[in-house]
């Protein structure tokens, strides 16, 4: 699964470890979910879609779907 | 949002870390202790019986201690310990299957219960090693 994570946290100025800690997860996680290594929890994903006002579909996409943004 | 785990993961999981070395350490001094004062000294029931207990009491407190701090832990450090700790049980039950077949074979000799210890603790590491570089 791709993730547009890395933008919006780029757009927001935010560190991984900014991210992190808005989420209440470490750095690794969030790395890790930007680099596709991860496929976060759906609590986690839900956590992300609402603190970037995002709808999870927006942010998360299958590997066959072309890129939404 | 913040979510309910741990903001600063990284930072309590040292924290954590330290407080099961102390414990882990003590039930290790205490038993190494125990069974010197035991062996030399030959001491009397009641003593023996604190002798015994120390370690034990120790070792009850590091467990607690160890599982309280997974709940700390967010998912993806879960999901590392567990596929370390599912590296050393598979690990350890191959190897404790395979085993008689090289002790038949003349290769080793009787199974002893700490080579099972340093095989378990050692396959813990590398799966906790392993998981953590691929999500790094």
């Amino acid at each position: 699964m791709r993730n547009t994570l890395r933008v919006l946290r780029a757009e927001n100025n935010w560190s991984q470890a900014d991210l992190a800690t808005r989420l209440g997860v470490s750095r690794q996680t969030v790395n890790a979910v930007e680099t596709g290594k991860y496929d976060p929890s759906l609590p986690l994903a839900f956590g992300i879609a609402k603190l970037f006002s995002r709808r999870i579909e927006e942010i998360f996409l299958p590997d066959g779907q072309a890129d939404a943004r | 949002m913040i979510m309910e785990h741990d903001t600063n993961a990284t930072f309590s999981c040292s924290k954590a870390t330290l407080a099961q070395t102390l414990w882990l350490l003590a039930t290790a001094l205490t038993t190494s202790a125990g069974i010197l004062l035991i062996a030399l000294l030959k001491p009397s029931l009641p003593i023996r019986i604190l002798v015994v207990a120390v370690p034990l009491v120790c070792g009850v407190a590091y467990t607690f201690r160890l599982l309280g701090d997974f709940v700390r832990l967010d998912e993806l450090q879960l999901r590392i310990h567990l596929e370390a700790a599912a590296t050393a049980c598979l690990g350890v039950f191959l190897a404790v299957m395979v085993y008689p077949v090289f002790r038949i074979a003349g290769f080793v000799g009787e199974l002893q219960p700490y080579y099972v210890l340093f095989l378990l603790v050692g396959l813990l590491l590398f799966g906790y090693l392993n998981a953590n570089r691929r999500y790094r």
